[in-house]
């Protein structure tokens, strides 16, 4: 069956040449029956990896030993969710899953957009050229490829299991999304690029582009928040973001894309802004492969950087500066045929808040990108490697994010080409007022552990949050008094205009997501050394050491400490942190446990038993935690309801929405 | 697009001026700026800044001190396989070794004897205690080709 999935790749390199052949002929010579070939080699390529990857699912359903990947990453003693997620728990399956992703992406964008003849072929050409290259990798690099066999002497009965740390719920989705949003976004840079090269700038190409960014963005919204919440749950540092290079690999991709989603409005009403749409998606995607070639290449240190071969980082910056070098070239080219019609007439206009949110992004963008290439940057210019804390991110990043938070309330009040003062005035009424209010109030309740940044955040999403729901409460109010009711008002208002009032939601997310981001200036901890039937206590709450016991698993033992948690005086909980040891890996996992509100989190976790029999534990007393989770659920369902096909039986034509199920 | 230059250079003063306060401030302030060594070339240098050192947990020489909320232990510059043909027991060998005090009980779960480490912190004096404030350790198994390498060596 392994042998099925080593041969599936090694004969998918034919096909995607073929295909980035066919579709280079037929984009040069414009002849259909190249074009054909090159969309049905885009299909073949992903039926070849579908194969190749279900072939590698089964080794891991069986165990096949001999497999070398499937040797170092699973074992007889783990569950099988695990089993089969440990497909994607080293280098070469991850590659494989990306590759998968890519091909099953492009097969979807061709077959969706096949009535589009003119920019097809350009785009399968592109989207086979990616394929290609990673199949090169798999097929030829060292440590890539799954179906590598260990030598008959060195198979081993039992292999040497996943990575603990990997053996989480979370775990089982989060490489998913994440992948899901980060290979999506080869396809509208595939479509960019086509519409360049076919030199057929019209707004086709614009409006797919749109959509398959924003399907892409939503996964990698999701993935980037998985992971977080994956780090606050498995790492024990109370956490969920260290501002490490492997997270701002993901964070750098969704800045420029999320740019792009504003500037292309303006591109779509005012015709402007073209070349720096093009700019965007194509840094888009580049980014995505440079965040890739981070993480795998071990060109930044990283806690949590995969294996470094340094021919893999090189192959890949190549790749990536080829790409780069074609898409730009090609944007520099036709660059005299994008030229925007329109002036920008006011600085009070929408389009100059998507202008200021744009050129935020970018500080953003290059504020990440320094600190991620920080110790590599210094090393060039200086000669000694130094390297930056969360720090730099926090100070440099908490300005621009608040001034983007305060965007996310003020712009979209501007009206297109000029506001009008006095109409902006009276929509800015209520907003100032509950941002006065808010300010005053939380400056007085917290007039002892004052912290400005924290204040001014929250008074800021108050103000965010009054203007969205001004304006909900003024276009619902039109439409009742043309006689809809109040829940029809509300179908029609996301049926007629949906982006924008689906985007009220994902800012309200936004909103939330700060308000928790804000609550770690807050954040308290206390370590405490134990004897059973001990307290440590921490404001109203007071944690009593009850009992320990053994913990006997398959796959691991250690230590489950139960600690009575009372808050004044009442008793709320009963917390469990565990100290386990994955036997087959000797690695000792910390498993915090979390005592979760709407106000504040209790995270503790048993650091260690020591050798007198007491045990020392971590208390984190973390505010506002759960508000990031709730902020990343109201974001994705404020992007569902932009994506959400209200007019699917009317809509037809060559470019619908990318397919919803995936 | 004058008006777009406008917008463009208001927003990129008011950046510059941050960076500029933002720099300011870290060069100051802990978390900030730190050298990234390994041990042999920290051992070099006569940095007493804030440093990230990286190295390898001498075996046996962690100690727990959980009255004084302390966890010393040694570092080495090269991983302990290599280091068992020709175990370091002269005192030229210990010399090499940097030992480090860790201000808390709160090691990371894969710190252990022989883990491959960086440790971020401070030296009061050259040749003195490395006081860390933070202590990571890297994850083995993700190092799956190093390893492999190594082994069958």
């Amino acid at each position: 069956m392994s042998d099925l999935g080593f041969y599936a790749l090694r004969l998918a390199l034919g096909v995607a040449t073929l295909g980035l052949v066919a579709g280079v002929a037929a984009g040069v010579t414009q002849r259909s029956d190249w074009a054909e070939v090159a969309r049905r080699a885009t299909l073949i390529q992903f039926a070849l990896l579908c194969l190749a990857l279900l072939s590698l699912f089964v080794a891991f359903y069986r165990l096949d030993f001999e497999l070398a990947y499937v040797a170092t990453n699973a074992a007889r003693s783990m569950p099988l969710p695990y089993r089969l997620a440990a497909l994607w728990g080293g280098q070469a399956g991850s590659l494989l899953l990306w590759c998968w992703m890519l091909a099953a992406y492009s097969a979807a964008a061709v077959t969706v957009n096949r009535r589009n003849t003119r920019l097809l072929p350009w785009v399968s050409a592109m989207l086979c050229g990616n394929v290609l290259f990673f199949l090169l990798l798999l097929n030829f690099v060292a440590n890539s490829n799954p179906f590598e066999t260990l030598p008959p002497q060195a198979v081993m009965s039992d292999g040497s299991g996943l990575n603990p740390l990997l053996q989480h719920p979370v775990m089982l989705i989060h490489p998913l999304m994440l992948y899901t949003g980060l290979t999506g976004f080869a396809v509208p840079f595939a479509f960019a690029f086509a519409a360049m090269a076919s030199n057929e700038l019209g707004s086709d190409w614009l409006r797919i582009t749109r959509r398959w960014t924003l399907f892409a963005w939503c996964f990698l919204s999701i993935g980037i928040l998985l992971g977080g919440r994956w780090a606050y749950e498995v790492l024990g540092w109370g956490g969920y973001w260290a501002w490490d290079p492997v997270e701002n690999a993901s964070l750098m991709p969704w800045i420029a894309a999320t740019a792009y989603l504003h500037s292309v409005m303006v591109q779509e009403k005012r015709d402007m802004l073209k070349i720096w749409n093009l700019l965007l998606i194509g840094l888009t995607y580049t980014l995505c492969l440079f965040g890739t070639m981070l993480t795998r290449s071990g060109l930044v240190r990283s806690v949590h950087a995969f294996a470094q071969t340094e021919i893999f980082g090189q192959l890949f910056l190549g790749y990536l500066l080829l790409v780069a070098a074609l898409f730009f070239g090609l944007l520099v080219w036709r660059s005299p045929r994008l030229r925007a019609q329109n002036q920008l007439e006011s600085v009070l206009s929408r389009e100059a808040g998507f202008l200021v949110n744009n050129w935020l992004f970018m500080a953003l963008l290059g504020v990440v990108l320094t600190g991620t290439m920080f110790p590599k940057l210094s090393e060039w210019l200086e000669g000694v490697e130094r390297s930056v804390g969360p720090a730099f991110f926090n100070l440099l990043g908490a300005p621009i994010g608040l001034a983007l938070l305060l965007l996310t309330g003020v712009a979209p009040l501007f009206a297109w080409r000029r506001a009008t003062k006095a109409r902006l005035l009276g929509q800015l009424l209520w907003p100032t007022i509950s941002f006065v209010v808010a300010a005053a109030t939380l400056s007085f309740v917290l007039r002892e552990r004052f912290a400005w940044l924290a204040i001014l955040t929250w008074s800021l999403g108050v103000f965010v949050t009054t203007t969205i729901i001004q304006e909900y409460a003024r276009a619902l109010r039109a439409r009742m008094r043309h006689g809809e009711g109040p829940a029809r008002a509300i179908a029609n208002l996301f049926r007629k205009n949906q982006r924008r009032y689906g985007g009220y939601i994902v800012h309200l997310g936004m909103v939330f997501l700060f308000v928790g981001f804000a609550g770690a200036a807050f954040n308290q901890e206390l370590l405490e050394n134990l004897r059973v039937g001990e307290s440590l206590s921490h404001g109203d709450y007071r944690l009593e050491y009850r009992s320990a016991r053994a913990i006997e698993a398959q796959h691991y033992g250690g230590a489950e400490a139960r600690l009575a948690l009372f808050e004044a005086g009442e008793p709320r909980a009963i917390m469990r942190p565990e100290r386990r040891v994955y036997w087959l890996e000797e690695q000792p996992v910390s498993i915090p446990s979390i005592f979760s509100t709407l106000m504040e989190d209790l995270y503790l976790v048993l650091t260690a038993v020591e050798a007198d029999g007491s045990a020392t534990f971590k208390l984190y007393r973390n505010p506002l935690v759960n508000w990031i989770w709730i902020g990343g659920l109201t974001f994705v369902l404020g992007t569902l309801l932009v994506m959400w096909p209200f007019r699917a039986g009317r809509a037809g034509g060559g470019a619908s929405a990318p397919p919803s199920a995936f | 697009m004058s008006k777009g230059l406008q917008i463009a250079i208001g927003v990129v003063s008011v950046i510059a001026l941050l960076g500029w306060a933002a720099s300011d401030a870290l060069q100051e302030g802990a978390g900030g700026f730190v050298y990234y060594q390994t041990l042999g070339e920290f051992s070099a240098s006569d940095v007493t800044g804030r440093a990230r050192v990286h190295g390898y947990v001498v075996a046996g020489s962690i100690v727990r001190d959980v009255p004084a909320r302390q966890v010393r232990f040694r570092l080495q510059e090269s991983p302990a396989q290599a280091a068992q043909g020709n175990a370091p027991t002269t005192t030229a060998g210990r010399a090499r070794h940097l030992p480090v005090v860790y201000a808390g009980l709160e090691t990371p779960d894969l710190f252990r004897d022989g883990a491959e480490v960086v440790v971020e912190g401070q030296r009061r004096a050259p040749g003195g205690d490395f006081l860390a404030s933070n202590v990571l350790a890297k994850c083995p198994s993700k190092f799956e080709a190093a390893g492999s390498e190594s082994a069958s060596r």
